[in-house]
């Protein structure tokens, strides 16, 4: 975990009390009918995983008002209007159409280490959740579901129904791949070649059918995306509004522009994972603020003010934004829960809980474990048939 | 008799009756299709038989190794993966190694600068290690670098005309055995061919389409042999 300086400090309590300002200026209840027409288009799931876990103050802030744990006041802390949760300042800063949207969802996989956890969330019996969900939303799309900039969670692999998480390193490579231009190998002969290379492949692909399976759905896929015509929107606009440069996708901000580069190419489900929120020691949560308010926040700003509020591309897409992390943090200490509080914002979700938990972080013991959680995120995408079953446990989160 | 000679009669007579078998010694002196020949695929009793209750299958990691549990309560080994010993060993080849081994199997004069590449083939940062791992985007990147290392490094007569069957099946064997250290199987060299001779012909510019350069089709060919699993795994 990063260390606290003085210049962090006053930054965080800067955005913080701006955050707490704007809050109040914009006031609730501001949701017009476009994030409803927006829930009738192409369903896309950003899934932001925080890799050491992700506290509860941010989803189930009022649990902790008042308490030696967290550090919530009333300043730092924001009422999701129309029945919402309370939830950190952080998330209050996100575009109105946006953080009015804004629910807690109680994910209870009792675990307290760091992989069990992890695959307490996105996994049921190997099956890896992501991938499921992906493939079973469908659509056109030669990459269904990607990773951006690497990293990985436990369970966070396999396949399901010819889908499988592709990793987006490098934008430049891979708008090469959806677009080509006339200094490249022509995409269209490229993809024919790459489908002989895989034919020249099949002994040792045969052989290793595990180790190398990576490498065939990378073939599977890179050779259906070379098929598809080159995409058409002008991709090479997105690193700079988020105030990316270069083309490695090794930045909160860079994954978060590289995710909408893969939304806005169809993909259904985007994975950006973020470090560095195993914050044992933050009883305030003064770090873990810090880092929200400077690090996940402002592009997120950026991604709901592209794809929700000013989306000009002209094509309907249902976008949902999930953050959750390994498990909450556990009181007085900031070290393991069992549980986390999930946030969702998408656009039929609809303001309430299933998250809060008790001022010590207990969970409530009915609550699902992963598997609700993606119960739900398949009602708010609109998900036909959904992998995960009916959403029972969530049900009143959805609009 | 002597013992020094005893000492030397042994071992001669025991070649010899050694030697007098039948020319079915080998296999047991059975007939190959007999129900009774151990190696008979059909016999329950073959030791290769899988299905022979006899011949215990081969110990996965978690029946040979010692269990260790951590601070946490979690056994350390719990995140291995699990397998037959021996088996499916194939890895992708590390952004560390490309370099050199594109210098090694095209014979260059020096290792190719492909730091460019390196984010897009997920080069871990210093002091760090990540199992390499393929996808659609890092394979399309391979591609890309191969096909120009292939355009600026093919040379001779061969490569100024357009490919014909034979010459791509030539050319085609001569790399994949070059490229992959193997020699090719014929369904393997008629996959490169049909690449220089079939799928190449035609490029679609901005412009619209235009007649592919020799050059260029034999390139797109040598690139596919460069980004398969026999160039690109280990």
């Amino acid at each position: 975990m990063s260390k606290l300086n003085r210049r962090s400090f006053l930054k965080a309590v800067g955005i913080g009390a701006g955050a707490a300002v704007g809050t109040r200026l914009a006031g609730p209840g501001f949701m017009g009918d476009a994030a409803a027409q927006m829930a009738e288009g192409s369903p896309h799931l950003l899934l932001i995983h925080l890799q050491g876990g992700y506290n509860a103050l941010f989803g189930s802030a009022d649990s902790f008002t008042g308490g030696t744990f967290g550090g919530v006041t009333a300043g730092n802390s924001f009422q999701v209007p129309n029945g919402g949760p309370v939830v950190d300042a952080s998330l209050g800063r996100l575009p109105p159409m946006a953080r009015n949207k804004i629910v807690s969802v109680g994910v209870f996989h009792r675990q307290s280490a760091h992989g069990a956890a992890q695959a307490g969330g996105i996994t049921e019996g190997g099956a890896c959740f992501p991938v499921q969900l992906a493939a079973a939303m469908g659509g056109q799309a030669s990459i269904k579901c990607a990773t951006v900039g690497g990293g990985s969670i436990q369970g966070m692999t396999g396949t399901a129904g010819g889908v499988s998480i592709q990793n987006i390193a490098d934008v430049r490579s891979t708008i090469a791949a959806l677009q080509g231009n006339d200094t490249l190998p022509d995409r269209a002969i490229s993809g024919r070649a790459l489908e002989g290379s895989q034919a020249m492949s099949a002994g040792r692909l045969g052989d290793s059918p595990k180790g190398l399976e990576h490498l065939k759905d990378g073939y599977d896929t890179v050779t259906a995306t070379l098929k598809k015509a080159p995409a058409p929107y002008a991709f090479d606009r997105i690193l700079p509004a988020y105030g990316v440069n270069g083309t490695a996708v090794n930045g909160f901000a860079a994954k978060i522009a590289a995710a909408e580069l893969m939304i806005r190419s169809g993909t259904n489900v985007v994975m950006a994972l973020d470090g560095g929120w195993d914050s044992h020691g933050d009883r305030q949560g003064t770090n873990v603020r810090n880092m929200m308010n400077t690090r996940i926040i402002p592009p997120l700003i950026t991604f709901f003010d592209r794809l929700w509020v000013n989306n000009t591309e002209g094509v309907p897409r249902n976008v949902v934004v999930c953050i959750m992390g390994d498990f909450a943090r556990s009181a007085p200490g900031s070290d393991h829960a069992n549980g986390v509080c999930a946030t969702v914002i998408g656009t039929r979700t609809k303001p309430g809980t299933t998250g809060k938990v008790t001022n010590t972080v207990g969970f409530n013991p009915n609550l699902p474990s992963g598997k609700g959680l993606y119960q739900m995120l398949a009602a708010a995408l609109k998900v036909q048939s959904s992998p995960f079953g009916p959403n029972t446990a969530h049900a009143a989160l959805i609009g | 008799m002597k013992l020094s000679m005893l000492f030397f009669a042994v071992p001669v007579l025991a070649a010899v009756a050694a030697c007098s078998g039948g020319g079915d010694q080998l296999t047991g002196g059975l007939d190959p299709n007999d129900p009774n020949n151990p190696n008979n695929p059909n016999n329950p009793n073959n030791p290769n038989n899988p299905n022979n209750p006899n011949n215990p299958p081969e110990k996965t990691c978690s029946e040979t190794q010692t269990s260790y549990v951590g601070l946490g309560g979690v056994a350390l080994h719990s995140t291995r993966a699990e397998a037959v010993a021996g088996v499916d060993r194939g890895r992708f080849k590390p952004y560390s190694a490309l370099a050199e081994e594109y210098k090694r199997v095209m014979a260059l004069p020096a290792a190719p600068d492909l730091q460019g590449s390196a984010a897009t083939f997920g080069q871990p940062p210093n002091r760090f290690y990540a199992e390499p791992k393929a996808s659609a985007v890092n394979l399309f990147e391979a591609y890309q670098v191969a096909f120009k290392l292939c355009e600026s490094n093919l040379k001779g007569a061969t490569y100024d005309a357009a490919p014909t069957q034979a010459a791509a099946a030539t050319e085609c064997a001569t790399w994949e055995r070059k490229f992959w250290s193997r020699v090719p199987t014929p369904a393997e060299i008629d996959a490169c061919a049909k690449v220089a001779v079939t799928d190449s012909v035609t490029e679609t510019i901005s412009s619209g389409p235009r007649t592919t350069t020799p050059i260029r089709r034999w390139s797109y060919a040598c690139a596919s042999v460069l980004s398969s699993a026999g160039f690109l795994t280990y």
